[in-house]
């Protein structure tokens, strides 16, 4: 645990950011994914690249408010190459060289490829993306991600969409502890206690999507997300107390009792 | 022609330009690929689409 004061600003690929919350904006309606925006004070978001098969539809890149980094993703993306491929069409938007790759051939559990991505993270790597890879956390493949070029790791903490929190913590930790590279939490969080837990962890920034789609009130769970991940930071940055085992520890002293 | 996987038929040799334009696409949110190659933005007005062509018209949409 470290005690810091000062700036603490989240740098990724040469490019600062102040919030360490990364918004994952599928399943809300253009207008609620700009409210969204706005009450998470995000200044990253996903975007999935498809097949425009009909024209005349609203462009979401209008509902993005200005100064917002977009982060494309891969998703559809198999292999390595179709990854590559997707990479290549999203840069062409004009939103920038940052690049969240997702290859997923597991339909069921949406569980990434390491091996995939490692080979991704190389080829766009090289071709001056800015690389986030999305992956099951592994020490070994992290440290080839890294190696590769990787500009931060983006481990899952459960199943995407499924709200099911850190299931994968222990993990997560370990490459906190080892890479020296933001290690940013991407999907199944579900709740901004878990959010807040893994930036305590050390965990540079929480990505989040389902777990505001899915609440009862968006915009205020957008919000609550976003004091989640300030408090676990500060926490982080303030250092954890130490933890007793075996027994207690008064807070008064046990001597000076009134009598009679 | 074939557009993101279905067949079209192309009345005539337009450039990529005048069919998103025809097709009410914005050229600013879509990126387009002829036969597996990208068409950079500034060459819509200059690259003519032939009835032997396959293309992808792609876009953003919300992902996590």
């Amino acid at each position: 645990m470290r005690t810091e004061d000062g700036p603490d600003d989240l740098v990724i690929g040469g490019h600062v950011f102040r919030s360490r919350f990364i918004l994952g904006s599928g399943k809300f309606s253009l207008e609620k994914m700009r409210e969204v925006i706005e009450n998470a004070g995000v200044e990253m978001a996903t975007m999935a690249l498809r097949r425009a098969n009909v024209g005349g539809a609203e462009n979401i890149l209008d509902y993005v408010p200005s100064g917002i980094t977009l982060l494309p993703n891969t998703s559809g993306a198999r292999t390595a190459e179709e990854a590559v491929r997707i990479a290549r069409l999203a840069r062409e938007l004009n939103c920038g060289d940052f690049v969240k790759i997702e290859v997923i051939h597991d339909s069921r559990y949406l569980l990434p490829d390491n091996y995939e991505t490692i080979r991704a993270t190389e080829i766009l790597a090289r071709e001056g993306f800015v690389v986030l890879p999305y992956m099951y956390p592994d020490l070994n493949a992290a440290r080839a991600m890294r190696d590769a070029g990787a500009a931060a790791i983006m481990p899952l903490g459960a199943p995407i969409g499924s709200n099911r929190g850190l299931l994968t913590r222990d993990f997560i930790q370990i490459l906190v502890d080892e890479i020296d590279l933001p290690i940013i939490v991407d999907a199944g969080i579900g709740r901004p206690s878990q959010a807040c837990e893994a930036m305590e962890m050390g965990v540079a920034a929480i990505m989040a999507n389902t777990a505001i789609a899915t609440a009862v009130d968006v915009g205020l769970m957008a919000r609550a997300f976003r004091l989640a991940i300030e408090s676990g930071r500060a926490a982080y940055r303030a250092g954890l107390g130490r933890r007793l085992e075996g027994r207690a520890e008064a807070s008064s002293p046990l001597t000076g009792f009134l009598q009679g | 022609m074939i557009v993101n996987g279905e067949e079209k038929s192309l009345q005539s040799s337009v450039s990529v330009s005048d069919y998103l334009i025809s097709n009410k696409y914005n050229a600013n949110a879509v990126v387009v690929e002829i036969n597996g190659r990208i068409v950079p933005k500034g060459d819509y007005g200059k690259i003519i689409l032939s009835d032997s062509d396959a293309i992808e018209v792609l876009a953003f949409i919300g992902g996590g």
